[in-house]
Protein backbone atom coordinates (compact mmCIF):
# COMPACT_ATOMS: atom_id res chain seq x y z
CA UNK A 1 0.00 0.00 0.00
CA UNK A 2 1.33 3.36 -0.99
CA UNK A 3 0.72 6.18 1.45
CA UNK A 4 -0.80 9.45 0.21
CA UNK A 5 2.53 11.11 -0.34
CA UNK A 6 3.93 8.18 -2.34
CA UNK A 7 0.81 8.03 -4.45
CA UNK A 8 0.86 11.79 -5.11
CA UNK A 9 4.40 11.39 -6.41
CA UNK A 10 3.34 8.61 -8.80
CA UNK A 11 0.38 10.53 -10.20
CA UNK A 12 2.39 13.73 -10.53
CA UNK A 13 5.08 11.81 -12.36
CA UNK A 14 2.52 10.29 -14.72
CA UNK A 15 0.81 13.65 -15.35
CA UNK A 16 3.16 14.51 -18.21
CA UNK A 17 3.06 13.11 -21.72
CA UNK A 18 6.86 13.30 -22.06
CA UNK A 19 7.38 11.31 -18.90
CA UNK A 20 4.81 8.72 -19.97
CA UNK A 21 6.63 8.39 -23.29
CA UNK A 22 9.91 7.93 -21.43
CA UNK A 23 8.35 5.08 -19.46
CA UNK A 24 7.18 3.52 -22.73
CA UNK A 25 10.73 3.72 -24.01
CA UNK A 26 12.18 2.17 -20.83
CA UNK A 27 9.65 -0.62 -20.83
CA UNK A 28 10.62 -1.43 -24.43
CA UNK A 29 14.36 -1.31 -23.72
CA UNK A 30 15.18 -2.15 -20.11
CA UNK A 31 18.68 -0.99 -19.16
CA UNK A 32 18.86 1.75 -21.78
CA UNK A 33 21.70 4.23 -21.01
CA UNK A 34 20.66 7.74 -20.00
CA UNK A 35 22.39 9.25 -23.04
CA UNK A 36 20.50 7.02 -25.48
CA UNK A 37 17.20 7.92 -23.87
CA UNK A 38 18.04 11.63 -23.96
CA UNK A 39 18.94 11.42 -27.66
CA UNK A 40 15.49 9.98 -28.40
CA UNK A 41 13.71 13.01 -27.00
CA UNK A 42 13.51 16.32 -28.67
CA UNK A 43 14.27 18.33 -25.54
CA UNK A 44 17.47 19.40 -23.81
CA UNK A 45 19.46 16.89 -21.79
CA UNK A 46 18.78 19.01 -18.73
CA UNK A 47 15.03 18.68 -19.28
CA UNK A 48 15.40 14.91 -19.67
CA UNK A 49 17.38 14.72 -16.42
CA UNK A 50 14.68 16.70 -14.67
CA UNK A 51 11.97 14.33 -15.91
CA UNK A 52 14.06 11.35 -14.85
CA UNK A 53 14.47 12.81 -11.38
CA UNK A 54 10.68 13.08 -11.03
CA UNK A 55 10.22 9.51 -12.27
CA UNK A 56 12.90 8.21 -9.92
CA UNK A 57 11.41 10.02 -6.94
CA UNK A 58 8.14 8.27 -7.67
CA UNK A 59 10.09 4.98 -7.98
CA UNK A 60 8.72 4.49 -11.48
CA UNK A 61 12.31 4.43 -12.72
CA UNK A 62 15.29 2.72 -11.17
CA UNK A 63 18.79 3.60 -12.33
CA UNK A 64 21.88 1.50 -11.87
CA UNK A 65 25.49 2.33 -12.56
CA UNK A 66 27.41 -0.06 -14.76
CA UNK A 67 30.95 1.16 -15.15
CA UNK A 68 30.57 4.69 -16.41
CA UNK A 69 27.09 4.15 -17.85
CA UNK A 70 23.92 4.89 -15.94
CA UNK A 71 21.28 2.42 -17.04
CA UNK A 72 17.56 2.97 -16.59
CA UNK A 73 14.81 0.50 -15.80
CA UNK A 74 11.04 0.87 -15.62
CA UNK A 75 9.70 -0.26 -12.23
CA UNK A 76 6.08 -1.42 -12.48
CA UNK A 77 5.53 -1.93 -8.75
CA UNK A 78 3.96 1.50 -7.94
CA UNK A 79 1.43 0.99 -10.74
CA UNK A 80 0.70 -2.51 -9.48
CA UNK A 81 -0.02 -1.04 -6.04
CA UNK A 82 -2.37 1.57 -7.52
CA UNK A 83 -4.15 -1.15 -9.44
CA UNK A 84 -4.55 -3.19 -6.25
CA UNK A 85 -6.15 -0.26 -4.44
CA UNK A 86 -9.10 0.09 -6.81
CA UNK A 87 -9.44 -3.09 -8.79
CA UNK A 88 -9.72 -5.70 -6.05
CA UNK A 89 -13.43 -4.98 -5.38
CA UNK A 90 -14.10 -6.49 -8.73
CA UNK A 91 -12.51 -9.71 -7.56
CA UNK A 92 -15.47 -10.42 -5.24
CA UNK A 93 -17.24 -11.71 -8.32
CA UNK A 94 -14.43 -14.15 -8.95
CA UNK A 95 -14.22 -15.25 -5.34
CA UNK A 96 -17.88 -16.32 -5.53
CA UNK A 97 -17.16 -18.35 -8.62
CA UNK A 98 -14.03 -19.82 -7.05
CA UNK A 99 -15.89 -20.99 -3.98
CA UNK A 100 -18.33 -22.82 -6.23
CA UNK A 101 -15.39 -24.32 -8.09
CA UNK A 102 -13.94 -25.48 -4.76
CA UNK A 103 -17.13 -27.32 -3.88
CA UNK A 104 -17.25 -28.89 -7.31
CA UNK A 105 -13.63 -30.01 -7.04
CA UNK A 106 -14.12 -31.44 -3.56
CA UNK A 107 -17.23 -33.32 -4.59
CA UNK A 108 -15.36 -34.78 -7.50
CA UNK A 109 -12.48 -35.80 -5.27
CA UNK A 110 -14.78 -37.41 -2.72
CA UNK A 111 -16.65 -39.37 -5.34
CA UNK A 112 -13.43 -40.58 -6.96
CA UNK A 113 -12.18 -41.69 -3.52
CA UNK A 114 -15.43 -43.58 -3.00
CA UNK A 115 -14.98 -45.23 -6.39
CA UNK A 116 -11.49 -46.32 -5.45
CA UNK A 117 -12.67 -47.75 -2.15
CA UNK A 118 -15.40 -49.67 -3.94
CA UNK A 119 -12.86 -51.06 -6.37
CA UNK A 120 -10.59 -52.00 -3.45
CA UNK A 121 -13.40 -53.95 -1.79
CA UNK A 122 -14.48 -55.80 -4.90
CA UNK A 123 -10.93 -57.15 -5.47
CA UNK B 1 25.09 -19.05 -24.34
CA UNK B 2 25.63 -15.49 -25.45
CA UNK B 3 24.09 -12.44 -23.84
CA UNK B 4 21.33 -11.97 -26.40
CA UNK B 5 19.82 -15.29 -25.30
CA UNK B 6 18.97 -13.68 -22.01
CA UNK B 7 16.25 -11.14 -21.39
CA UNK B 8 17.36 -7.83 -19.94
CA UNK B 9 17.52 -7.66 -16.16
CA UNK B 10 14.16 -7.16 -14.51
CA UNK B 11 14.12 -4.71 -11.61
CA UNK B 12 11.26 -4.45 -9.11
CA UNK B 13 11.63 -1.98 -6.29
CA UNK B 14 9.56 -0.74 -3.40
CA UNK B 15 9.94 1.23 -0.19
CA UNK B 16 8.94 -0.79 2.86
CA UNK B 17 8.22 1.26 5.96
CA UNK B 18 9.99 -1.02 8.41
CA UNK B 19 13.51 -1.42 9.81
CA UNK B 20 15.93 -3.31 7.61
CA UNK B 21 16.33 -6.10 10.20
CA UNK B 22 12.58 -6.74 10.18
CA UNK B 23 12.43 -6.82 6.40
CA UNK B 24 15.37 -9.21 6.24
CA UNK B 25 14.02 -11.59 8.87
CA UNK B 26 10.65 -11.78 7.10
CA UNK B 27 12.39 -12.53 3.80
CA UNK B 28 14.49 -15.41 5.16
CA UNK B 29 12.00 -16.80 7.70
CA UNK B 30 12.18 -20.57 7.18
CA UNK B 31 9.67 -21.49 9.91
CA UNK B 32 6.41 -20.26 8.40
CA UNK B 33 4.89 -20.19 4.91
CA UNK B 34 5.59 -16.91 3.15
CA UNK B 35 2.29 -15.51 1.78
CA UNK B 36 4.16 -13.25 -0.66
CA UNK B 37 5.81 -16.39 -2.12
CA UNK B 38 2.37 -17.93 -2.75
CA UNK B 39 2.28 -19.46 0.72
CA UNK B 40 5.36 -21.58 0.09
CA UNK B 41 8.16 -22.08 2.64
CA UNK B 42 11.91 -22.12 2.30
CA UNK B 43 13.06 -25.71 2.60
CA UNK B 44 16.82 -25.83 3.17
CA UNK B 45 19.25 -27.00 5.83
CA UNK B 46 20.09 -23.34 6.33
CA UNK B 47 19.95 -20.25 4.15
CA UNK B 48 23.70 -20.20 3.71
CA UNK B 49 26.01 -19.90 0.72
CA UNK B 50 26.26 -23.06 -1.35
CA UNK B 51 23.15 -24.72 0.12
CA UNK B 52 20.35 -26.06 -2.01
CA UNK B 53 16.82 -24.88 -1.31
CA UNK B 54 13.26 -25.71 -2.38
CA UNK B 55 10.09 -23.64 -2.11
CA UNK B 56 7.60 -26.08 -0.67
CA UNK B 57 3.83 -25.67 -0.32
CA UNK B 58 0.62 -27.64 -0.01
CA UNK B 59 1.69 -29.50 3.17
CA UNK B 60 5.03 -30.48 1.71
CA UNK B 61 3.52 -32.03 -1.40
CA UNK B 62 4.36 -29.36 -3.94
CA UNK B 63 7.68 -27.83 -4.94
CA UNK B 64 7.38 -24.73 -7.13
CA UNK B 65 10.99 -23.57 -7.17
CA UNK B 66 14.39 -25.23 -6.73
CA UNK B 67 17.78 -23.58 -6.57
CA UNK B 68 20.88 -22.75 -4.62
CA UNK B 69 21.86 -19.95 -2.27
CA UNK B 70 24.65 -18.30 -4.26
CA UNK B 71 25.46 -15.40 -1.99
CA UNK B 72 24.22 -14.05 1.32
CA UNK B 73 25.11 -10.85 3.17
CA UNK B 74 22.57 -10.21 5.96
CA UNK B 75 20.65 -7.93 6.08
CA UNK B 76 21.55 -6.49 2.67
CA UNK B 77 21.73 -9.07 -0.03
CA UNK B 78 20.59 -12.55 -0.99
CA UNK B 79 21.39 -14.10 -4.36
CA UNK B 80 19.77 -17.36 -5.44
CA UNK B 81 19.64 -19.53 -8.48
CA UNK B 82 16.02 -20.05 -9.38
CA UNK B 83 14.28 -22.72 -11.40
CA UNK B 84 10.52 -23.08 -11.83
CA UNK B 85 9.64 -26.77 -11.57
CA UNK B 86 6.54 -26.33 -13.72
CA UNK B 87 8.59 -25.24 -16.74
CA UNK B 88 11.42 -26.71 -18.72
CA UNK B 89 13.66 -23.63 -18.69
CA UNK B 90 17.19 -23.57 -17.26
CA UNK B 91 17.79 -21.88 -13.89
CA UNK B 92 17.97 -18.10 -13.76
CA UNK B 93 19.14 -15.86 -10.97
CA UNK B 94 17.11 -13.87 -8.46
CA UNK B 95 18.75 -11.24 -6.25
CA UNK B 96 17.12 -9.48 -3.33
CA UNK B 97 18.71 -6.29 -2.02
CA UNK B 98 17.77 -4.26 1.04
CA UNK B 99 18.92 -0.70 1.60
CA UNK B 100 18.32 1.37 4.69
CA UNK B 101 16.85 4.85 4.06
CA UNK B 102 15.46 7.47 6.46
CA UNK B 103 11.89 6.41 5.52
CA UNK B 104 12.42 2.68 5.84
CA UNK B 105 13.96 -0.03 3.72
CA UNK B 106 14.27 -0.01 -0.04
CA UNK B 107 13.67 -3.53 -1.22
CA UNK B 108 14.64 -4.56 -4.73
CA UNK B 109 14.14 -7.84 -6.56
CA UNK B 110 16.33 -8.34 -9.62
CA UNK B 111 15.93 -11.13 -12.18
CA UNK B 112 18.91 -12.11 -14.34
CA UNK B 113 19.80 -14.79 -16.87
CA UNK B 114 16.21 -15.48 -17.82
CA UNK B 115 15.94 -16.86 -21.37
CA UNK B 116 14.37 -14.09 -23.46
CA UNK B 117 10.82 -14.83 -24.57
CA UNK B 118 10.65 -18.08 -22.56
CA UNK B 119 7.69 -19.03 -20.40
CA UNK B 120 9.88 -18.33 -17.36
CA UNK B 121 10.44 -14.80 -18.66
CA UNK B 122 6.73 -13.97 -18.57
CA UNK B 123 6.07 -15.93 -15.42
CA UNK B 124 8.92 -14.29 -13.51
CA UNK B 125 7.92 -10.77 -14.58
CA UNK B 126 4.36 -11.30 -13.31
CA UNK B 127 5.60 -13.13 -10.25
CA UNK B 128 8.16 -10.50 -9.29
CA UNK B 129 5.53 -7.75 -9.25
CA UNK B 130 3.35 -9.96 -7.06
CA UNK B 131 6.19 -10.71 -4.66
CA UNK B 132 7.42 -7.13 -4.25
CA UNK B 133 3.96 -5.54 -3.86
CA UNK B 134 2.81 -8.19 -1.43
CA UNK B 135 6.05 -8.38 0.52
CA UNK B 136 5.62 -4.67 1.29
CA UNK B 137 2.00 -5.18 2.36
CA UNK B 138 2.90 -8.23 4.45
CA UNK B 139 5.78 -6.58 6.32
CA UNK B 140 3.82 -3.36 6.94
CA UNK B 141 0.42 -4.82 7.83
CA UNK B 142 0.89 -8.55 8.49
CA UNK B 143 -1.32 -9.33 5.49
CA UNK B 144 -0.89 -9.56 1.74
CA UNK B 145 -3.07 -7.42 -0.53
CA UNK B 146 -6.74 -8.38 -1.08
CA UNK B 147 -6.08 -9.41 -4.69
CA UNK B 148 -3.31 -11.72 -3.51
CA UNK B 149 -5.52 -13.26 -0.84
CA UNK B 150 -7.83 -14.27 -3.65
CA UNK B 151 -4.93 -15.69 -5.66
CA UNK B 152 -3.81 -17.70 -2.61
CA UNK B 153 -7.34 -19.02 -2.13
CA UNK B 154 -7.35 -20.11 -5.76
CA UNK B 155 -4.01 -21.87 -5.25
CA UNK B 156 -5.40 -23.81 -2.31
CA UNK B 157 -8.49 -24.77 -4.29
CA UNK B 158 -6.42 -25.92 -7.23
CA UNK B 159 -3.96 -27.94 -5.14
CA UNK B 160 -5.62 -31.29 -6.00
CA UNK B 161 -4.77 -30.52 -9.64
CA UNK B 162 -1.09 -29.75 -9.08
CA UNK B 163 0.86 -30.85 -12.18
CA UNK B 164 2.95 -33.99 -11.72
CA UNK B 165 6.10 -32.04 -12.58
CA UNK B 166 5.69 -30.04 -9.36
CA UNK B 167 5.25 -32.95 -6.96
CA UNK B 168 7.75 -32.90 -4.12
CA UNK B 169 8.94 -36.48 -4.70
CA UNK B 170 10.33 -35.39 -8.07
CA UNK B 171 12.45 -32.68 -6.48
CA UNK B 172 14.46 -34.00 -3.52
CA UNK B 173 16.47 -31.40 -1.64
CA UNK B 174 19.99 -31.76 -3.03
CA UNK B 175 23.17 -31.52 -0.99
Amino acid sequence: MLDDQDMDAVFQALASSSRRRMLDRLKESPGIPVGTLAADFDVSRIAVMKHLRVLEDAQLVVSRKEGRTRRLYFNAVPIQLIHERWMTDYSAYWSGNLTRLKYAAELREESSQREEKKKGRSK
Amino acid sequence: MNDSTYAKQGIYKVLIRAPIETVWSELVNTREPRPFFWDSSWDTNEIAEGNAYRMVSNKGQTVAVVGEILEIDPPHRLVTSFRLTSLDDPPSRVTYTLEETPEGTEFTLITDEVIAGSKSDKSMADGSRFIVANFKAFVETGKVLPGARLTLLMFRLMSPFTPKSMRAENWPLEG
